[in-house]
């Protein structure tokens, strides 16, 4: 009995743990003092207002809103064939492409960042252009968008196909009208996952972000080294709403567990 | 489908990996040993492995991030096991995994930033503490090794839970049952049944936290405010601010090399006999 309390007591503090600085911004991003303390004192949505009125912050939002939109439709447009052909067949070379598609993920996205930046570096003459920011984020993104509809498409019996081959319609028909609708809750999983990856990503985005037009983690990043007040917060309170957001859709669409137990 | 379909439906994600990962990765192998002239020389690799300077750098981040490692294996596997085996009911095992996934989706600028607001001189620990007079000082937490432990020890700790998770969900309860049948005590059959099955899970994770805290910038550069050099800082500064590519592509390698020593190294791990007896 003891034993259950104590695991109880330290597995909540622990979990605690996990969402406590996230809990702390969102505070402070209320507090009516001018510089940053937890407990946060007072409410007030200034700080908010803030951000709404600087140009500057907005545009990184829509910059990054641009990015990570872009990026994760290309992904999911390359990476849905890649996993249907990948799930429905066995080939020579699958194994191959499987760990080219997936080893994005091993390597430290510091490595993949700086070697982006001398390949653009080399070949053009800009490397740091919203062009190279798109390119890597599908690299950095279509690992989570395959590896979620692989699963999806193997969960799809081929006897469904089957039928719909023998009731007349062609390859390509029986994809777009019976597999796809069956993939729809998958689909929107793998976007939204993929579109938080590419969102918040600073790793690889710091080397390939120009001066004047930042992502906004970037801007954040650099912000942050030099002063931290409550706007700060604010700004951050407001991509963890997105957060929330998006972990509540994926939960009611595939259920959270499923992602995480993968 | 036919071979032609398959190699149709492929093309894109492969040709845009091999144009955009394999070929700019080959690009950086082939500056780390070029020097001016274009012809071939270890001469980078040999400036950063003579620096003692930089020598004590890499001790420094090999450490943390050991450390970090360590301290993410046991916080993780305490929330692991909670998780899966004390938290029966549905709805908060739901909140539980929403817990442990949201910090995934916020980037580590900002998870960063949390804890620059809890560690400061100003922040809530010091201020807890003083207010409760454990302390008369400030202690110094932001801006030093110990801040970035931390910092990375959050930052990494849902990759742990999530690859310790997969594992004790797919141990089969009934393992555990005899064992206490058997009559183990609840702690005995943890230590005996229970942890020899989960070291696939604990190695994969270990890896992956390990070449995660060695290449991280982000949270170091954060919680360090600058003072505190580590291998990813160095790169970073090489490439960006002293624009001295070769050097910066020269100590990447090293470090890319090095995790993949400890990637080989966890496979070999996972296939030998010992991990095989435990999962039998």
């Amino acid at each position: 009995m003891i034993s259950k309390v104590a695991m109880w007591t330290i597995g909540s503090f622990l979990l605690l743990f996990l969402a406590f600085p996230l809990l702390v911004l969102i505070n402070v991003s209320f507090t009516e003092l001018n510089y940053l303390s937890f407990p946060g004192e007072g409410f007030t949505l200034k700080w908010y207002q803030k951000v709404f009125e600087d140009a500057s912050y907005i545009d990184s939002f829509l910059y990054s809103f641009k990015l990570s939109g872009v990026a994760t439709i290309c992904a999911i447009l390359i990476g849905i064939p890649a996993s249907y052909a990948l799930a429905r067949n066995n080939f020579k070379g699958k194994g191959f492409v499987m760990n080219l598609i997936s080893s994005p993920l091993l390597l430290p996205q510091i490595f993949l960042g700086l070697a982006l930046l001398q390949f653009f570096y080399y070949f053009t003459n800009s490397p740091q252009s919203f062009l190279a920011l798109v390119v890597a984020h599908i690299i950095i993104t279509l690992p989570y968008v395959v590896r979620t509809c692989v699963n999806s498409f193997i969960g799809i019996s081929p006897y469904i196909e089957e039928a719909g081959r023998d009731l007349g319609a062609g390859q390509w028909k029986t994809f777009f009208f019976v597999t796809l609708p069956l993939m729809k809750s998958s689909i929107v999983a793998a976007t939204l996952f993929s579109f938080a990856v590419s969102w918040i990503n600073v790793e690889v985005t710091i080397f390939l972000t120009s001066a004047d037009q930042m992502a906004l983690p970037v801007k954040m990043f650099n912000y942050v080294q030099y002063s931290i007040d409550p706007m700060i917060a604010a700004v951050s309170a407001i991509t963890i709403y997105i957060a929330f957001i998006l972990i509540l859709i994926i939960d009611m669409l595939v259920g959270i567990e499923n992602i995480a137990s993968k | 489908m036919s071979k032609k379909t398959v190699l149709l439906l492929l093309a894109p994600s492969v040709l845009i990996l091999l144009g955009f990962f394999v070929l700019p990765l080959i690009v950086v192998l082939n500056n780390s040993i070029m020097d001016e002239t274009g012809s071939i020389t270890f001469h980078h690799y040999l400036q950063y492995f003579k620096d003692s300077h930089y020598l004590s750098i890499t001790w420094k981040s090999i450490k943390i991030s050991l450390l970090a490692t360590f301290i993410t294996l046991l916080i993780g596997y305490f929330i692991a096991y909670f998780t899966t085996r004390y938290i029966k009911s549905k709805k908060l095992k739901r909140v539980a995994y929403i817990v442990i996934i949201s910090p995934l989706f916020t980037s580590a600028v900002v998870r960063s930033f949390g804890w620059m607001v809890i560690l400061g001189n100003n922040g809530f620990i010091n201020n807890t503490l003083l207010a409760l007079g454990i302390i008369s000082e400030p202690i110094k937490l932001l801006y030093t090794e110990t801040g970035i432990i931390i910092g990375l020890v959050y930052i990494l700790a849902p990759f742990m839970i999530l690859s310790i998770t997969t594992v004790l969900e797919n141990i089969d309860s009934r393992l555990e049952e005899a064992a206490s049948d058997l009559g183990l005590g609840p702690f005995q059959t943890f230590l005996k049944v229970t942890l020899p099955l989960t070291v696939p899970g604990i190695l994969a994770g270990s890896v992956m936290v390990f070449s995660l805290a060695i290449s991280a910038y982000v949270t170091p550069a954060m919680l360090s405010g600058g003072k505190v050099q580590l291998i990813a800082t160095v790169i970073y500064e090489q490439m960006m601010q002293v624009f001295n590519y070769q050097f910066g592509s020269a100590v990447a390698f090293a470090v890319l090399i090095f995790s993949f020593l400890i990637i080989g190294l966890n496979h070999y791990l996972l296939r030998s006999d010992w991990v095989e007896e435990g999962r039998r």
